[in-house]
């Protein structure tokens, strides 16, 4: 019965941890674009 | 993406246009897409379709009028190289086309910026970034901002507004990337340190290109011209050049800060008529029988 709760215990500690951070120096490109408005052929810019 | 309002338009060939609108948005493989309310205008059922070919539709306020379920999901979590983004969607509870599709007895549109606290405690701890993709408007846009913490970008739409560069409320930097599809907009995030707020790394260049525009108004105000008076000329110079003095300033307080953390840079890039069709949609449009727009 020891042994178990020791278990849970680790098992509570290793649940408990917050995940790893995101790594640092890191690019990330998003692109966006709105409101095509139904239009099939390029509008002129 | 799927309405076409002109009153002589065939509606055989706007349901047309509206597949092949989707299929190439398939083809394009987006993260996520907000549902807009003109997106609304072919019908529930439609969108529904649609975004069951495995587009990604998100929406945090659009539910069922009958049970208040959400009709798409209210957000999604892509992570990208370590990172965790979290979009959320929003629409004006104010729909265009109340009325198309029967849509007034299907759907009901929730208080924005309840729907986006609501999601957010929801994705609390899950995401690293928060960007919300927004049918709002802009005036709108600054209120959720400033009305809800933790959404790092509004990436906003329905007016179509050409912004070269952001707009800051608090913490939150709203954005829009003109409109019917003419230019993209590109977010390019760097992240140096652990998630946080962001700077703006073109501020910089966006003061220096103002103050040229001032140097430019001040030039032109120099010069005498004959309808306008001496009076008139001197104040407009002494505003302009106020203004360029605290310009001059915030560029080197901006200059001085820490090149360091996280920041962004936006930029708006043109989706010219020479940039070369791709030929698979192209040869859609042609079994569409469609010619033009």
């Amino acid at each position: 019965m020891g042994r178990f709760v020791i278990f849970l215990f680790l098992m509570g500690i290793v649940f408990a941890l917050p995940p790893a951070p995101p790594a640092v120096g890191v690019e990330i490109n998003l692109l966006h674009s709105n409101n095509v408005t139904g239009y099939l052929f390029p509008c002129p810019t | 993406m799927f309405f076409d309002g002109r009153p002589k338009e065939d509606p055989k060939k706007v349901l047309a246009k509206a597949e092949i609108i989707a299929r190439a948005y398939r083809k394009m493989d987006p993260a996520a897409m907000n549902v807009g309310d003109l997106d609304l205008y072919q019908g529930l059922d439609f969108l529904k379709k649609i975004a069951a070919g495995n587009l990604p539709l998100i929406s945090s306020n659009l539910l069922h009028r009958k049970d208040q379920t959400p009709v798409f999901p209210p957000y999604l979590i892509r992570e990208v190289a370590g990172v965790r983004i979290a979009f959320l969607g929003l629409l004006a509870p104010h729909l265009a086309f109340p009325g198309a599709s029967g849509l007034e007895e299907k759907i009901l549109v929730k208080n924005p910026v309840e729907a986006a606290r609501e999601t957010l405690s929801k994705i609390s701890g899950q995401a690293d970034l928060v960007i919300l993709l927004s049918d709002l408007g802009m005036n709108q846009d600054a209120a959720v901002a400033q009305a809800v913490d933790g959404i790092d970008f509004i990436l906003g739409g329905h007016e179509g507004r050409y912004l070269g560069r952001p707009i800051q409320q608090g913490k939150t930097y709203l954005f829009q990337s003109s409109g019917k599809g003419m230019y993209v907009g590109k977010l390019k995030l760097t992240m140096d340190g652990p998630p946080g707020p962001f700077l703006d790394a073109g501020k910089a260049d966006h003061i220096m290109k103002e103050i040229q525009g001032i140097d430019r108004q001040i030039r032109y105000y120099q010069q005498p011209k004959p309808a306008q008076s001496p009076e008139h000329a001197n104040r407009t110079l002494q505003h302009l050049n106020n203004r360029k003095a605290r310009l001059q300033q915030e560029l080197k307080q901006v200059k001085e800060s820490p090149s360091k953390g996280n920041r962004f840079l936006w930029s708006l890039h043109a989706l010219e008529v020479s940039i070369p069709e791709d030929p698979e949609v192209r040869k859609w449009i042609e079994e569409a029988g469609i010619q033009r727009d």
